[in-house]
């Protein structure tokens, strides 16, 4: 199993999000994909998900270009929330239950309950933290071989974030591949074994966290800094 | 697609119940009027029932188009897109959620009205007279007789038109979003681009096929309203194309 991007480009009318970005991606590896705002992250990543077609290039998953049919094993958090007014924690659930076969709904019970997160709640009664942890437990809640969470530590206290942080290890494994964005790039570090960096929508290297500690002696957070702050590695 | 179909429905029950509620508050009044003998209740309730049968079937166009705008256009757009069905179920799910609703809309209130006439016969006899008048007069012009197939046709072709009507809005919608989104016009756009459609089209069919009404044949109605059928089921695939396509949410 892989995720290959060829050359995968976005344009907007009057904006280049993404430019030419080409890289695969390996089961049994939990990336950062970092980046500044606007620098095409989001935008990358709902190419992967189909949410957004490429204007040149192509994503691919198991050597075949990403599909409808890709949708059933590659899942998606975006940043935004996006749950119909009229539903309730518990209806996400069935939501998901009913259109993606590898939904648990026992393993989204579970993970609603390290959230504290009542079933019976009303979407448009959520504080944005509840809506944060929402999302990542539906998101985490199926039996993927892609996750792709944009920014899920957004909004969220520390002990949830401690929730996320240990729900992504638990869901992790040798057979998925882990995407993860976010601006805490420090925090992402414990998590992380790989990281990507984008820059003005371009590729601008992945990288593996280990052997940047060991063989470069520089943490991720300092690579962070050196690649777009124009700090000077250590 | 029929879980789709089933938040489909889900989604518009609200406004449903809502049309339900006024209908049946307007329906107690009329039977207050009709047997407390008030001729203003009376008389008032016949005709906000009246107008309810077609502002009801328009609402439930009208909801289903701000849905499917809703839909494209705010991040309620992944809830759809983000699930393993192409877009030819989900907007499939839309336009039969729509044509269903608005045909039983349309046969609810057609039945609503058989019984309300039948309660108001069954009061004044009086307007049996009323209906045979009519139909002489009619036959007089050389007209077919008003008949129960006739009008059933009529309410047919209406209801053809109606679901064309919302193809049409339907793909003036995901054009402009495909196309158009972003822009502060695009809403304008969206509407031009349906007035359009449905102005050149119409006069076009018109022209080669005649009108549709309630005093030609029902041959003809039910001529007019295979054409709108067709045109629906060519804007639905046209639309479905362009979103499979081209559109980004």
């Amino acid at each position: 199993m892989k995720l290959e991007s060829i050359n995968v480009t976005k344009k907007f009318p009057g904006k280049v999000a993404i430019e030419n970005i080409s890289m695969t991606l390996e089961p049994g590896h939990i990336y950062a994909l970092l980046g500044p705002n606007g620098s095409g992250k989001t935008t990358w990543m709902k190419t992967v998900a189909g949410l957004i077609k490429a204007t040149s290039g192509e994503v691919r998953y198991n050597d075949v270009t990403v599909n409808t049919d890709s949708r059933k094993k590659i899942a998606y958090m975006s940043t935004e929330p996006y749950f119909y007014d009229w539903m309730t924690v518990g209806d996400v659930g069935k939501y998901y239950q009913d259109f993606f076969e590898d939904f648990s709904m026992e393993k989204y019970d579970e993970l609603l309950a390290g959230m504290s997160l009542d079933k019976k709640l009303k979407i448009k009664t959520l504080s944005s933290g509840m809506m944060a942890k929402l999302k990542i437990a539906v998101t985490m809640g199926r039996n993927a071989d892609v996750y792709m969470l944009d920014e899920p530590l957004n909004g969220i206290d520390l002990i949830a974030r401690d929730e996320v942080m240990r729900m992504v290890l638990t869901s992790a494994s040798e057979d998925n591949i882990m995407i993860i964005s976010s601006h805490l790039v420090e925090e992402l570090e414990a998590l992380v074994d790989r990281a990507i960096f984008i820059q003005d929508g371009h590729f601008a290297g992945m990288y593996d966290v280990e052997q940047l500690r060991v063989m470069d002696s520089i943490s991720l957070a300092d690579k962070y800094r050196a690649v777009y702050g124009g700090v000077r590695e250590a | 697609m029929l879980k789709l179909f089933k938040y489909e429905l889900r989604k518009t029950r609200d406004i449903k119940v809502i049309m339900l509620c006024i209908t049946a508050i307007l329906e107690v009044f009329f039977l207050i009027g009709l047997y407390g003998e008030n001729e203003r209740v009376f008389s008032i309730s016949c005709f906000f029932l009246f107008i309810m049968a077609f502002v009801a079937t328009v609402i439930i166009g009208v909801h289903s188009m701000k849905l499917l705008k809703n839909d494209l256009n705010t991040k309620q757009a992944y809830m759809l897109f983000m699930t393993p069905n192409n877009s030819y179920k989900i907007l499939g799910a839309k336009v039969i959620e729509n044509g269903v609703s608005i045909f039983l809309a349309g046969a609810f209130f057609f039945l609503l009205g058989v019984l309300d006439m039948t309660l108001i016969l069954g009061k004044y006899g009086g307007l049996s007279d009323l209906i045979e008048f009519v139909n002489e007069l009619l036959a007089y012009r050389d007209m077919d007789m008003i008949s129960v197939g006739l009008m059933a046709s009529y309410a047919f072709v209406q209801i053809a038109h109606w679901l064309y009507i919302i193809a049409v809005a339907f793909f003036a919608i995901v054009l402009s979003a495909t196309f158009f989104n972003g822009k502060k016009w695009n809403s304008f756009a969206s509407l031009g681009i349906f007035i359009a459609i449905v102005v050149v089209v119409n006069v076009i069919i018109n022209a080669i096929f005649g009108g549709a009404s309630v005093t030609i044949s029902s041959t003809q109605n039910l001529i007019m309203a295979a054409i709108f059928l067709v045109l629906s089921v060519i804007m639905y695939f046209i639309t479905a194309w362009i979103m499979d396509n081209s559109l980004s949410v």
